[in-house]
């Protein structure tokens, strides 16, 4: 069983103040939907929120497309 | 276009606020020269800087949210920093990120953002051009999780020149000898700090020698009351204490335990 890629997507273009369908799989936070640094620092503390888990720094600070987000989501949610 | 270019290649702190705090600095002081000013205006300008560098941006921004050396009360802090942000040298969020995630652990390598390693005008103040794209801003999400930090993050300049034309409403004088001489106080300072403060000259010592380059400079310690200790904040850069050895002055031993809620490290 992987995670919901629409769940993932809703609550990334909620963050971003974008529709949904802006968000794609390759879609990178910073150069495709318009955010920036600390939209990114934010986001990631929506997921963890969400899915009650912990992102290591060196994870977070890899984590820069929406595919990346999933993937990681996977591999820890899933897991767990 | 080459104007532009150049206008282009300037970093956004040098050009949002230390340019403009210069030009208006130097205003202030030609009034001084023609008498439309008059001296007693000289007398804001070190407790101003005191306020705004030392306890606003040295004590809040840098030992408070940069290093976490000590807990205080979150509106205590909040003020604080707001103070530290009159001196213009950035947020608090990218303060931390660019302190604790390249500069202290990667001093006086090819990794430090501001080493001298790369010449003493780079370390002075050139770095601040550069384009950095700094990854680790994780380091930061406890910041992050606090909203007055994001406002302060996000509009940081709109803060800053609000508060200087509110107080240019009052009179710009009170805004210039205040907020702009503390500004170009502090670049200056931390241009010292970073360049100096890292490369053994007449007078420095460390007591850490092992840690890195980074110098304690007494002369300088002398009018900064605690910056010019910095090898010491670089071997216990948790310590909101620079002062470790009998003689060594910082005005943090006084004014910390005053704010102070318990001692984290």
């Amino acid at each position: 069983m992987s995670v919901d890629e629409s769940r993932v997507k809703k609550i990334i273009a909620r963050q971003f103040g974008i529709s949904i369908d802006a968000v794609k799989n390759e879609s990178s936070f910073v150069n495709d939907l318009g955010g920036d640094s600390l939209d990114t620092v934010e986001l990631l503390l929506e997921i963890e929120d969400i899915f009650d888990i912990e992102i290591p720094e060196d994870v977070a600070e890899n984590l820069s497309t929406v595919q990346e987000a999933i993937d990681y989501l996977n591999s820890v949610v899933v897991t767990n | 276009m080459k104007l532009f270019k150049f206008w282009e290649s300037i970093g956004e702190n040098i050009k949002r606020v230390y340019i403009p705090a210069h030009i208006l600095t130097i205003i202030g002081i030609i009034t001084l020269f023609n008498g439309s000013t008059e001296l007693s205006w000289l007398w804001l300008v070190y407790p101003a800087w005191f306020l705004f560098g030392h306890v606003g941006f040295g004590i809040f921004i840098h030992k408070y949210y940069c290093h976490r050396s000590f807990e205080t009360y979150p509106w205590i802090a909040r003020i604080g920093c707001f103070l530290g942000m009159m001196v213009g040298t950035g947020s608090p969020i990218m303060l931390r990120v660019m302190h604790i995630g390249y500069h202290h652990p990667n001093s006086d390598t090819d990794l430090d953002p501001h080493s001298p390693n790369r010449g003493f005008w780079w370390s002075y103040f050139l770095w601040l051009n550069h384009k950095w794209n700094f990854k680790k801003m994780w380091l930061a999400k406890d910041l992050v999780q606090d909203p007055w930090m994001r406002v302060f993050h996000r509009h940081y300049y709109k803060i800053y020149w609000s508060v200087f034309l509110l107080l240019c409403l009052v009179d710009w004088r009170l805004a210039v000898f205040t907020i702009s001489t503390a500004t170009v106080i502090e670049f200056h300072l931390s241009g010292i700090v970073n360049s100096v403060g890292h490369t053994k000259h007449w007078g420095s010592y460390q007591n850490y020698p092992d840690v890195d380059r980074s110098q304690n400079m007494p002369l300088f310690n002398l009018l900064t009351l605690g910056l010019g200790l910095h090898n010491n904040h670089h071997g216990k850069p948790g310590e909101w204490d620079y002062a470790h050895k009998p003689g060594e002055i910082d005005f943090a031993k006084w004014f910390v335990p005053l704010i102070m809620k318990k001692e984290t490290k």
